[in-house]
């Protein structure tokens, strides 16, 4: 009976000891992951890119981001911050290239840091996509770098990227549309044929 | 010879004599002392007449008859000389003894002048040397209270009571630390900007030495780049002018780098946002 228990409790051990380190190994760096909404888009459509962050144990203090896109198929149309660093954090850099397809950004809270900093988006990126792309997916390109509450560099980031679709607009079948209308127009002609005959 | 011939002979040599004796008769030969008492380390001056262009000797004799000193020199044209000698720092040294000397000058002649020599040891006339001061001369300083040092020596003795330490003006010197070689004062707060210091030593025969400077003291908000008081985005323009910039790229401002590694980024950016809004 004795060696029932403990040969439970060792079970129990191996099943609950992985998952509890598993949560501490997530804690211990900052993630970093573009989210891209709606994730399908047509040509001239817009479409928003944010940089979301979960910050495990760390208080952020400030950041900067490297956004690379296709410049090919999509522009970016404005560049806000998100709520990561507070309601109103202040902007060091805030490049966006159309040409080269990038945008960076350095943003800093405004006072003191409390740690740890929930998850939340650090900046909202909003895109067009150009009336000439094609369909096709395309990737959104990350790196990321932070500071942390007590202005060292936060070494253990995680940077991952996403991706857009972009489709091609359904075309419209009119065939059935020309059928009805000139079904329709024969219809209403024959009676009032029919009718004057009358 | 003659008696006509001898007393032609006595009548050219005695016209000779009165031909002679005026270019060098006492009337023309003077001499005259600045003072009548002299101290160690002082200076005897002999002035005189003499016949213009004729040589002058003047010797200085102890109360015991001995010559301690002695100059040549000849006659201006207007018919005046000059001399100056310097009496021992310390009475007796070898033949300068204190009491009565004898000062003579010989021209063909001579006329003498007396004058007393007192014992003991020249009066100190060295002012104390104010030999460094800190904060230098024209620095800037970051910490508000500097240590402020002045050293100093003196040939004899400093009088640490003499010593004078101002600040802007006002007397700080009860709260400093005062040696005979240095003061040494801590302020509790200065403000930003220049601050003169003035320092006043003396030593014990009452000879003093003084020293004026001053440096600037700096220290800003961390953050506050353009040091006018405050940080704004007036800051974050100038940090965001150089962001990205290390130290060995141009246009890189050294202010904008908060934290000192040599590299504009958003470290600094964070620092700089830490500070945002104060001092508005």
């Amino acid at each position: 009976m004795m060696h029932r228990k403990v040969l439970l409790m060792i079970l129990v051990s191996l099943l609950v000891l992985p998952s509890a380190a598993a949560v501490v190994v997530a804690q211990s760096s900052v993630n970093a992951t573009i989210g891209v909404t709606p994730q399908s888009v047509q040509p001239g459509q817009r479409f928003n890119v944010t940089v979301d962050v979960s910050p495990g144990q760390y208080g952020i203090s400030a950041g900067e981001v490297a956004v690379g896109f296709n410049q090919s198929v999509m522009k970016v149309v404005g560049v806000e911050a998100g709520g990561l660093l507070g309601p109103q954090p202040i902007f060091g850099l805030n490049e966006t290239s159309n040409t080269a397809g990038t945008v960076r950004c350095a943003i800093a809270r405004v006072g003191a840091t409390s740690t740890p900093t929930p998850n939340a988006t650090f900046v909202k990126i909003q895109f067009e996509v150009l009336g000439s792309a094609p369909a096709g997916s395309y990737p959104i390109s990350l790196t990321a770098a932070f500071a942390d509450a007590d202005f060292a560099n936060i070494s253990s980031v995680a940077a991952q990227g996403g991706t857009v679709q972009i489709i091609m607009a359904q075309s419209v079948d009119y065939t059935l549309y020309i059928i009805f209308v000139v079904a329709a127009v024969a219809i209403i002609g024959g009676a009032l044929v029919f009718l004057r005959r009358r | 010879m003659s008696g006509k011939h001898h007393v032609f002979l006595t009548a050219l040599i005695l016209m000779s004599a009165v031909a002679v004796v005026p270019m060098a008769s006492a009337a023309d030969l003077s001499i005259v002392l600045d003072k009548s008492s002299y101290s160690p380390g002082e200076t005897v001056t002999v002035t005189g007449n003499a016949n213009a262009g004729t040589d002058v000797t003047v010797q200085l004799f102890n109360p015991n008859a001995a010559m301690v000193d002695i100059q040549y020199a000849t006659a201006s044209g207007d018919g005046t000389y000059s001399f100056t000698f310097k009496i021992p720092s310390a009475i007796p040294t070898g033949s300068w003894l204190s009491g009565t000397y004898t000062a003579r000058a010989y021209s063909g002649t001579f006329v003498n002048a007396t004058f007393e020599v007192t014992a003991g040891t020249a009066a100190d006339t060295t002012d104390p040397v104010i030999s460094s001061w800190s904060p230098a001369d024209g620095a800037v300083v970051t910490n508000a209270s500097p240590t402020i040092t002045v050293g100093y020596s003196d040939n004899a003795a400093i009088d640490v009571s003499s010593v004078v330490l101002k600040i802007d003006g006002v007397d700080v010197t009860s709260g400093a630390a005062i040696t005979s070689s240095q003061t040494v004062y801590a302020p509790a707060s200065l403000s930003n900007g220049n601050h003169t210091v003035y320092f006043e030593v003396k030593d014990t025969s009452g000879n003093s030495g003084s020293k004026t400077w001053t440096f600037v003291v700096s220290v800003w908000t961390t953050g506050d780049i353009n040091h006018d008081g405050k940080v704004d985005s007036a800051d974050v323009a100038i940090l965001t002018a150089s962001y990205g910039r290390t130290s060995s790229d141009s246009g890189f401002n050294a202010g904008a780098d908060l934290n000192g590694d040599g590299l504009v980024n958003y470290i600094d950016l964070a620092m700089l946002g830490f500070r945002y809004g104060s001092g508005e």
